[in-house]
């Protein structure tokens, strides 16, 4: 899930905000070609010092990672708050950070039984207020992100697995897990919390410390002003010697996207987040004083469909959806969608390929379509499958499985609001399968809804819809997400109502290869069970997999050492940067 | 006798004369009349609404596409026709909607004052007051919850929630020149004379305040057709991809650099729509201004 850029409307003298977007596009091997250009506002282009200003679509909520339900918070907060004992670098590898070193059976940091891990810290790290940093710290923020009740929303997983932690002096830190957790360094990948400038681990949601983070990062905050700008200015308790390089950090919060790209052509900003345009338009309208650079990003877009019957009370695919219930119309959907034209020309090069749930990372499954774009196949399917072409264009029921003859073939189809991105493979879509005699009618509605809770009514978390569509994302660490969504334990109920199960797809073979993948250590056995999972998905299609976003990152071209990561946000290694002498 | 009062005929004869007086009141009622019929014809493009050419994205004006082509190839001109049928309509109906409540409102609570004018006023502040966001949001859930689908999206809904949240206005603006008006002598003298409530209400004071008001009802068509692609994001209001006036604009924003006309076609008709609006509510204050009518004889 992602929040993207925010489109403002003015109604009846209130502004009402919404969340969408731009993503970036293709392999950014364009470097920095030359540094004649001005650069303007607050900026000194000088090494060693001076201010960038990075612009941000939306004003995140607080700079705690951990209390983020959207991903804006950690562009941000990735600058200051989130540097813990390990970071995962642009090429995927973990790396270590604050410690001294990985723990790994190889060096003993990491016991026989996978039940052990000790944590060594470097020597004399500080705050950004100046105090040590101790294993202390690493044992407060196990109290906390072990608390059910900090309303932590990301990053909690594998800590209700530590039974105890120990600190036999101040650099090291003995975790006792109750059971082998192979996501062990990932856990402490976004930072630690200070025990001495916090507060309560259940009272975290009122924490000052979210707005003005005490971290171990390369900057601090120095002023907030709400609606318009974050400053950050340089943590001289840095651990890395001679770093930052900058002074200072802007983040300036503008939503409109033309107004992003405009200040980036007057030098009023030097990182800009998701341009709306395409990489060529971008380095023609900004030659000599911006570039494009792109990653692989993780955001995997899909339809989800709802296998059990919408509205019936019954949470579970007991009893099947009318329409697709019947997997040979599922087959059907999957095979109208012209996925080149819509990778190629309607998203505009922004995204690339993928076909199943595993489309990056060292738990990247490489598998074929199962079902390619074939008008055809999907008529004769949806013909076996005992739907007819009605006098209308749309198809209606005469023998199929689930659904009373007569009933036409019409779908809802769900998706967020304000992601242009979104909206025009939404369109498109409906158009395709229209083709076959399919309608589909798209309701978006905004963020909040489409991912609220099953207490908030969510159609998704209530089983009230037809398909969604949506783009969703996992780190390093695949085995949280992954067990949530397709588990069959995991099926969203009153009874379990964080389950994220919203197909209500039960896969006996899917159910155990999550089970081996959240117990192995062994990368080459939790990749094959991953794939098993994947290929399941393909053969019983709860979901079609349609592409991933292409994460795109315009900046300056008098800046150096910006190196875009697909694990990261767009403030990460900003103790890296300088401006070109 | 007879000479005294001129019969209703002759008055409606002489508000249509005095109407088309005003030129360009003229010319906009054939601008506003061409507008709804094109929207009406629509079908007779050679295009649909939502056909799609992604290859041929991004098209300048041309002859096979007059106004271009939008992100997904499709011909902006038969979007525009289409999306005429939605935006006037919601422009045009929630508009007169909430005049009608408001000059309803505004009306009882100038002209009887006391406790009826407290009631009324407290009633149009809590509407004021209340951030119209949240009524939206709250109703929205409610809609999702009562699970009738085209109740949701259709475009009947729309107007009733743009009217619902915006009769206040007209509201207060009438209720001050009620209470201005009603001290007047010549309601005075209609009273003296037996007049009913209703009567002066409806043809003494009511003439005098049509100018205002239609000055206030021009000025909220045009937030109105805007309000109406804003409603989708809250997922009510009309869904893509059925084409709205305010829903091109609002795409063709992010794509300013890219394609600047998609732009402009939609805030075209807009602006067109809104001051056909404008002239013709100037050429009907001329038309029933009874200072106007007076000064003639």
């Amino acid at each position: 899930m992602k929040i993207k850029l925010l489109t403002l409307f003015v109604i009846l003298g209130l502004v009402l905000s919404a969340c969408g977007g731009g993503s970036g596009e293709t392999q950014g091997g364009e470097t920095a070609p030359a540094t004649e250009s001005a650069s303007g506002g607050e900026s000194q282009p000088e090494a060693g010092g001076g201010t960038v200003t990075l612009i941000l679509p939306e004003e995140p909520a607080n700079l705690n990672y951990f209390l983020a339900d959207a991903s804006i918070v950690r562009q941000a907060a990735e600058a200051t708050s989130m540097t813990g004992l390990a970071t995962i670098n642009e090429n995927g590898d973990f790396v270590a950070v604050l410690a001294d070193g990985l723990p790994t059976l190889e060096n003993g940091g990491l016991s026989e039984d996978y039940l052990t891990v000790t944590w060594k810290l470097l020597p004399d790290l500080k705050w950004s207020d100046g105090e040590p940093l101790t294993s202390d710290d690493i044992k407060f923020t196990v109290e906390v992100l072990s608390n059910p009740d900090s309303g932590a929303l990301v990053g909690t997983t594998g800590f209700d697995l530590i039974t105890s932690v120990e600190t036999p002096d101040d650099l090291t830190a003995i975790l006792t897990y109750s059971s082998p957790y192979p996501g062990y360094i990932d856990q402490f990948a976004y930072g630690l919390f200070p025990r001495h400038a916090t507060g309560e681990p259940a009272d975290m949601m009122n924490w000052e410390w979210n707005r003005n983070p005490v971290g171990a990062g390369p900057f601090i905050v120095s002023e907030w002003v709400s609606g318009e700008s974050i400053t950050m200015v340089r943590n001289p308790n840095y651990f890395e010697a001679g770093k930052p390089y900058l002074e200072s950090l802007v983040f300036r919060v503008v939503p409109e996207p033309a107004a992003q790209t405009a200040m980036m052509l007057n030098g009023e900003a030097q990182i800009h987040l998701w341009p709306g345009e395409t990489p060529d338009e971008y380095n023609t309208l900004l030659k000599g004083k911006a570039a494009y650079a792109t990653v692989p990003g993780i955001w995997n877009m899909a339809i989800d469909f709802n296998l059990s019957a919408p509205f019936d009370g019954d949470p579970t695919a007991s009893a099947p959806h009318p329409i697709l219930g019947d997997l040979r119309v599922r087959q059907a959907i999957a095979s109208a969608i012209d996925y080149d034209t819509l990778i190629a020309d309607v998203t505009d090069g922004i995204t690339s390929p993928s076909t199943n749930p595993f489309a990056y990372g060292w738990y990247k499954c490489d598998l074929p379509r199962p079902f390619p774009y074939d008008v055809e196949k999907a008529n004769q399917l949806l013909e076996e499958a005992g739907w007819v072409m009605g006098d209308d264009g749309i198809r209606v029921a005469k023998g199929a499985m689930y659904a009373k003859d007569g009933t036409r073939l019409s779908l809802e189809l769900q998706g967020y609001t304000s992601f242009d991105p979104l909206q025009r493979t939404e369109e498109f879509i409906v158009e395709n399968l229209k083709a076959v005699g399919i309608e589909a009618r798209i309701q978006n509605y905004d963020f909040s809804i489409i991912f609220g809770t099953y207490e908030d009514n969510s159609p998704r978390a209530v089983g009230d819809f037809d398909m969604l569509i949506f783009d969703r994302g996992f780190t390093t660490e695949p085995q949280s997400y992954n067990f949530d969504a397709y588990h069959s334990s995991r099926i969203t109920t009153a009874e379990n109502p964080t389950g994220g199960n919203y197909f209500r797809w039960v896969n006996a073979e899917v159910d155990a290869a999550l089970e081996t993948a959240g117990s192995s250590f062994d990368i080459e056995t939790r990749k094959a069970a991953y794939c098993a999972v994947a290929e399941q998905v393909n053969k019983d299609l709860p979901q079609v997999y349609l592409y991933v976003f292409i994460d795109g990152y315009g900046f300056a071209d008098n800046l150096t050492g910006y190196m875009p990561s697909t694990w990261g946000s767009m403030s990460w290694g900003a103790q890296n940067w300088k401006y070109v002498e | 006798m007879s000479d005294l009062r001129p019969s209703e005929q002759s008055l409606a004869r002489t508000v249509i004369r005095r109407f088309f007086k005003h030129k360009l009141a003229g010319i906009a009622v054939a601008v506003l009349a061409f507008l709804v019929l094109a929207s009406v014809f629509a079908f007779l493009s050679p295009y649909t609404p939502t056909g799609q050419e992604p290859a041929n994205k991004f098209q300048t004006s041309s002859v096979e596409h007059w106004f271009g082509t939008d992100e997904l190839g499709r011909d902006i001109f038969t979007r525009i026709l289409y999306g005429g049928r939605v935006s006037l309509a919601v422009g045009l109906l929630s508009t007169f909607l909430s005049i009608a409540l408001g000059v309803v409102v505004g009306a009882l609570a100038g002209y009887f004052g006391g406790w009826t004018d407290s009631i009324l006023m407290r009633i149009t502040d809590a509407f004021l007051t209340f951030p119209s966001i949240f009524v939206l949001i709250i109703l929205g859930a409610y809609l999702r919850e009562q699970q009738v689908p085209w109740l949701k999206n259709s475009v009947v809904i729309v107007i009733i929630i743009i009217a619902a949240l915006s009769w206040m206005w007209p509201a207060r603006l009438v209720r001050g020149l009620f209470l201005v008006l009603r001290e007047r002598e010549f309601v005075n003298a209609t009273r003296a004379l037996g007049g009913s409530h209703l009567r002066i209400i409806v043809r003494h004071i009511l003439p005098n305040c049509i100018g205002p008001i239609l000055v206030s009802g021009t000025l909220q068509m045009a937030s109105a057709i805007i309000t109406e692609s804003g409603l989708s994001y809250l997922g009510f209001g009309v869904q893509p991809p059925t084409p709205t006036w305010g829903s091109i604009l609002s795409t063709a924003e992010n794509q300013v650099f890219r394609a600047p006309w998609i732009a402009f076609y939609p805030g075209l008709m807009i602006f067109v729509t809104v001051m056909a609006i404008n002239y013709i509510g100037d050429g009907l204050r001329d038309a029933f201004d009874p200072y106007v009518v007076h000064a003639e004889k």
